[in-house]
């Protein structure tokens, strides 16, 4: 759901655990005990930018728990801090900071890490 | 019009940076962190050599509860009667112990007269920490949040780690302390089992947090190759109990009052085999 300046998503995602063949055999796992399933986890994040979709060029802070970009979903929020520039209607030039706390709301919060991303995203429409 | 995109800009800005700089801006934290709980526990350590529980017999049995988020005691005290009465060899609590007010201590301090000379032993939960007196209130009281002590009987050592993880993270000095004594002590002992306050997986639809995911992996490798036997947490308040691997996950039922699943762990250790029993209160 976007707002002018707001974007705001909420889902949810099933994760599982697993270890694989070379894993159980070496360590003589059970069958029913080589995988764990975690259901309806909550997905979300609540963004900013600066100036609407429309601009060729916008820079958003989101508190969020999704990363598009790699398999691990989180379940703590992670903060992060978004710049992008279109050179044309298919591309999209980004460069990200995220902040990792461990812990949120009632938990003693703890640094844990932060990193920066940059690419391009391409868009074949 | 340039004018309001600056001060926008401006104002993300400072947002951004208050809140990637420092934790405590935007969300509770502890007076001590992670890296300085575990120091202090360090320190502690150094000084109080690890406890070392003797049984006489193969067979023996350790109760394991937590989240009694004292307030009200009532459960507490049930509990410590049914222990008392039981011939469990120890008790340990997985954290939560209080509400996080500065006034839950001196309450759970008169509880604990009652459990005479059952020897009990504490980690530290996120709620324990709620209050930026809350680590010294528990420090002072319970000592480290993160030690080992050992079962011997007869024929074998049993090895029980306890580990902080009252700010969803064990943190780097942490997880190099559970390695080593993973790599050094566990060979020798019969049996492993690690208690902390945070469940390590989700096993129901919840809004409380848990560790980050590459923390997990590395902990479920760890546990894996180090052949722990099983991992008891709280945090959750559900019970549960999943094999992953080779070793066992438990999430101890909240013992706080007004919870209806009310309840505690019986863990009983026979030769080579390990029970686990959740009993209501």
């Amino acid at each position: 759901m976007r707002h002018r300046r707001f974007e705001i998503q909420i889902g949810t995602n099933f994760r599982t655990y697993a270890f694989r063949e070379k894993a159980l055999k070496y360590y003589d796992i059970e069958k029913y005990s080589e995988r764990i399933h975690e259901n309806f986890n909550l997905m979300y994040s609540f963004s900013y930018y600066l100036k609407k979709s429309d601009d060729p060029w916008n820079i958003g802070l989101s508190i969020t728990n999704i990363d598009y970009f790699i398999i691990n979903q989180e379940t703590n929020p992670v903060i992060n801090l978004r710049g992008l520039y279109k050179p044309s209607p298919q591309a999209c030039l980004f460069a990200e900071f995220w902040y990792k706390p461990a812990g949120t709301l009632n938990h003693a919060v703890n640094h844990f890490g932060y990193f920066f991303r940059i690419g391009m995203i391409w868009n074949f429409n | 019009m340039e004018l309001q995109l600056k001060n926008r800009l401006l104002l993300l800005a400072a947002i951004s940076l208050t809140i990637s700089s420092c934790e405590k801006t935007y969300f509770p934290s502890p007076e001590h962190s992670i890296s300085q709980r575990f120091s202090q526990s360090m320190d502690w350590n150094e000084s109080h050599p690890y406890m070392e529980i003797a049984v006489q017999s193969e067979d023996y049995s350790i109760l394991f509860t937590g989240d009694s988020h004292v307030g009200s005691t009532n459960n507490l005290e049930k509990f410590f009667s049914i222990a008392k009465e039981s011939n469990a060899s120890a008790v340990v609590m997985v954290g939560d112990l209080t509400n996080g007010k500065a006034e839950d201590y001196p309450v759970i301090d008169q509880c604990l007269q009652q459990k005479d000379s059952l020897l009990t032993f504490f980690s530290v939960g996120n709620h324990d920490l709620w209050s930026s007196s809350g680590w010294i209130e528990f420090f002072t009281r319970f000592g480290p949040s993160c030690y080992l002590f050992t079962v011997k009987s007869p024929a074998a050592t049993d090895l029980y780690i306890s580990l902080d993880s009252g700010s969803d993270t064990f943190g780097p000095d942490q997880i190099e302390w559970l390695t080593y004594i993973l790599q050094t002590i566990r060979p020798e002992c019969r049996h492993c089992m690690v208690f902390t306050h945070v469940n390590l997986f989700r096993v129901r639809h919840t809004l409380s947090t848990n560790f980050l995911v590459e923390e997990l992996d590395l902990l479920v490798e760890l546990f894996t190759k180090n052949n722990v036997d099983a991992v008891i947490t709280g945090h959750d308040h559900e019970q549960d109990e999943m094999a992953f691997g080779t070793t066992t996950y438990i999430q101890v039922p909240a013992l706080m009052d007004g919870f209806s699943n009310a309840g505690f762990l019986e863990v009983f250790v026979r030769n080579d085999d390990i029970d686990f029993k959740f009993d209501k209160i």
